[in-house]
């Protein structure tokens, strides 16, 4: 209560300056005239009533100054004062500004979307209740050589687990989808009802995928995305019970799920069907996708022996046409199995990050010590005024601080527009569709800039200071900044500089080269003007072999008759 | 007139918040009374009592408005608020503690024997 009714009243002293000068005026006129009327009432004349009153009040101005420094609001009408001298400086070299500010405005900038990225992509849990008990479960041979499961994988893990809550498979295909609107390519997946269950997810209208689904004659179902729902089957409410046809197949309805969710355990599909598991009559094919939830309180370590355990009992029974007897069937957390190798790139990208903020500070830094050399006098001036040491570094730090919070915001503003360019540009990143820019970004992005201030601040701060004793104020002949601390610091700036610059060239160069490297494998052919299309045919449609060939003989002739197209194949 | 004592440390503002428990008002008033309560034996300068009531106000203890006097000039005056209450009860309280032990330290003689 105490502390805030005293900021309260010091910002509010601050606010009303003005009026609060004014008022202390007419309040302390005031007492020297009751004072005056007092002693006239007993009976002393005017003149020598009011000379004795203000000797009564004591040293006028010295009470007025007294009263200031009680309001409380020395430091930070200091702090206004600074900002607006150092905003003036700024404005009086524009320059140095424009340069200062674009320089660590790009540094923050990116420094940020790769935080943003790290922090979203790496270390952000996954989008599900409990995830850290998620995990997928690979056939493995070797630390490098995971591949997914088969059936008979996933039957056996259905029936024989003992460590987790809820097991499911997953597998995903590019579809067909008519029956509402153009028809369009999408990307189908297809899961038990435990897949959903695992995962935790619910729908927001309708029901998901349950065991039902799963018999052999059940009739064919949908869970669509809550931004299928909204484009084509108007809205959520409105799609249930609507048959949209997949790969000529039509599928009812059933569920949509909540907005924003779509991707489930990475399978980028748009549209959710049920996954119907034939009794197997071969070990492979291995193209299911395990996702498995454990039981609270058991480690990714117990589920490893339970599975170990289903690996050797089912090898036996199929030995005839799978003979690697080493694989094993092992858990992995699924946010790893999400990330995988996209983490060591961010790491490294981050440090490449990393090293160009440091140049771009030590850059700032540069300049702000040769704008420091130049204001010694300055400084010096100040200094035999009366400024203290603290006074004098607080308003060197808060020159810098106003450069890198606008050289933040500058960065804000960049990193916003990078993250909607990766976005939009990049693949290969997962979970893309989580990303912006967050209360965290800015959290980062206002510490960096702090940070950066003070760094940047630094040399120039122990130039000056440390210069100070030698007797700045003498008019000297030596031209300004050719002190031998300044120079220095300045020696030891460039070669950092240089020392950060040079690892930064490197890898960027040897990144460059092989993105370059990359691009250069032939083909084989001349790829100018070259088009490929590609088309998925229903089975339904087009169950043999005769009709496919029709279909694809007439769409080659008919291809190479469009006004443009050279030769058709 | 009595002899002057200065005023000890840390006093004015418990003195103040007494003057203006008995009603609000303006410095010019607190001082005056504060003569007057003390039979003038406290010298204060006139002037002191302000920067003692601006850092009163930021504690809360008092607040100030402006009302016109009898004389019908405009003049601020100060008004004590709940907590400035509780902070002259408290204060007087530690007051009289330590006045008696200052007191019964100065009556304290070794002829009498018993402390």
């Amino acid at each position: 209560m105490s502390v805030f009714s005293d900021w309260s009243e010091r910002v509010k002293a601050l606010a009303r300056k003005n009026r609060q000068e004014s008022e202390l005026d007419d309040e302390v006129r005031f007492h020297v005239d009751q004072e005056t009327a007092e002693r006239v009432r007993r009976g002393a004349d005017l003149a020598t009533a009011r000379r004795e009153a203000l000797l009564a009040f004591g040293g006028m101005e010295q009470v007025k100054e007294d009263v200031r420094d009680a309001r409380g609001v020395r430091p930070l009408e200091d702090v206004v004062a600074d900002v607006r001298y150092a905003l003036r400086g700024l404005r009086a070299s524009p320059i140095f500004a424009l340069a200062a500010i674009s320089v660590l405005g790009l540094g923050l900038g990116a420094g940020t979307v790769v935080f943003t990225l790290a922090d979203r992509v790496l270390l952000a849990d996954l989008p599900y209740p409990a995830a850290d008990r998620l995990v997928r479960i690979y056939e493995k041979n070797s630390p490098t050589n995971l591949w997914s499961l088969s059936t008979v994988d996933v039957l056996a893990i259905r029936d024989q687990q003992r460590t987790f809550d809820a097991f499911g498979a997953v597998r995903w295909s590019e579809v067909a989808l008519s029956g509402v609107g153009r028809p369009e390519q999408m990307v189908a997946g297809r899961g038990t009802a435990d897949f959903f269950r695992a995962l935790d997810v619910r729908a927001a209208a309708g029901r998901l995928v349950v065991p039902a689904d799963e018999l052999a004659d059940a009739p064919a179902v949908a869970v669509v995305t809550d931004a299928m729902a909204r484009e084509r089957l108007g809205g959520a409410a409105a799609a249930l019970g609507r048959s949209i046809t997949i790969d000529g197949i039509s599928h009812t309805v059933v569920g949509v799920l909540p907005p924003g969710q779509g991707e489930l355990a990475a399978v980028p599909a748009q549209v959710w069907l049920q996954l119907k598991l034939a009794t197997p009559s071969r070990r492979g094919p291995f193209w299911l996708r395990g996702i498995g939830r454990l039981r609270p309180g058991l480690t990714i370590a117990d589920a490893t022996r339970d599975l170990a355990g289903i690996s050797e009992r089912i090898f036996p029974l199929w030995a005839a046409g799978f003979r690697d007897q080493t694989a094993r069937l092992t858990p992995v957390p699924l946010r790893d199995a999400i990330v995988g190798q996209s983490g060591r790139q961010l790491w490294l990208f981050g440090g490449a990050v990393l090293l160009v903020l440091l140049v771009a500070t030590a850059n700032v830094a540069t300049l702000m010590l040769v704008r420091a050399s130049a204001r010694e006098q300055e400084l010096a001036v100040r200094a035999a005024l009366g400024a203290g040491t603290s006074r004098l570094a607080r308003l060197l730090v808060t020159d810098s601080l106003v450069l890198t919070v606008a050289a933040g915001l500058v960065g804000l503003g960049l990193a916003a527009f990078g993250l909607q360019m990766v976005a939009t540009r990049v693949t290969g990143l997962p979970r893309l569709h989580e990303v912006a820019l967050g209360g965290r970004s800015l959290v980062f992005a206002a510490l960096v800039a702090i940070v950066s201030g003070f760094l940047v601040s630094a040399p120039a701060l122990i130039a000056s200071l440390a210069g100070r004793g030698a007797g700045s104020l003498r008019l000297d002949t030596r031209r300004v900044g050719t002190g031998r601390r300044a120079s220095a610091a300045r020696s030891a700036l460039v070669i950092a500089e240089f020392a950060l610059a040079l690892p930064l060239l490197v890898g960027a160069g040897l990144l460059l080269r092989s993105f370059v490297e990359l691009q250069r494998v032939s083909p084989g052919f001349d790829p100018d003007g070259a088009v490929s299309i590609a088309v998925a045919l229903p089975v339904v449609r087009y169950p043999e072999y005769p009709a496919r060939e029709r279909f694809w003989n007439l769409l080659e002739q008919r291809a190479s008759v469009i006004p443009g197209v050279a030769a058709a194949g | 007139m009595g002899e002057n004592v200065e005023l000890l440390q840390g006093t004015l503002e418990l003195l103040v918040l007494k003057a203006l428990s008995l009603e609000p008002m303006h410095g010019w008033g607190i001082g005056h009374r504060i003569g007057q309560m003390s039979a003038a034996v406290f010298t204060v300068p006139q002037g002191s009592v302000y920067p003692a009531l601006q850092r009163m106000l930021r504690k809360g203890s008092i607040r100030s408005e402006w009302r016109v006097t009898e004389n019908n000039r405009r003049a601020r005056y100060y008004v004590l608020t709940a907590a400035g209450r509780r902070q002259l009860d408290a204060e007087v309280l530690s007051w009289r503690r330590a006045s008696a032990a200052v007191e019964g330290i100065l009556a304290f003689r070794l002829a009498d024997g018993a402390p």
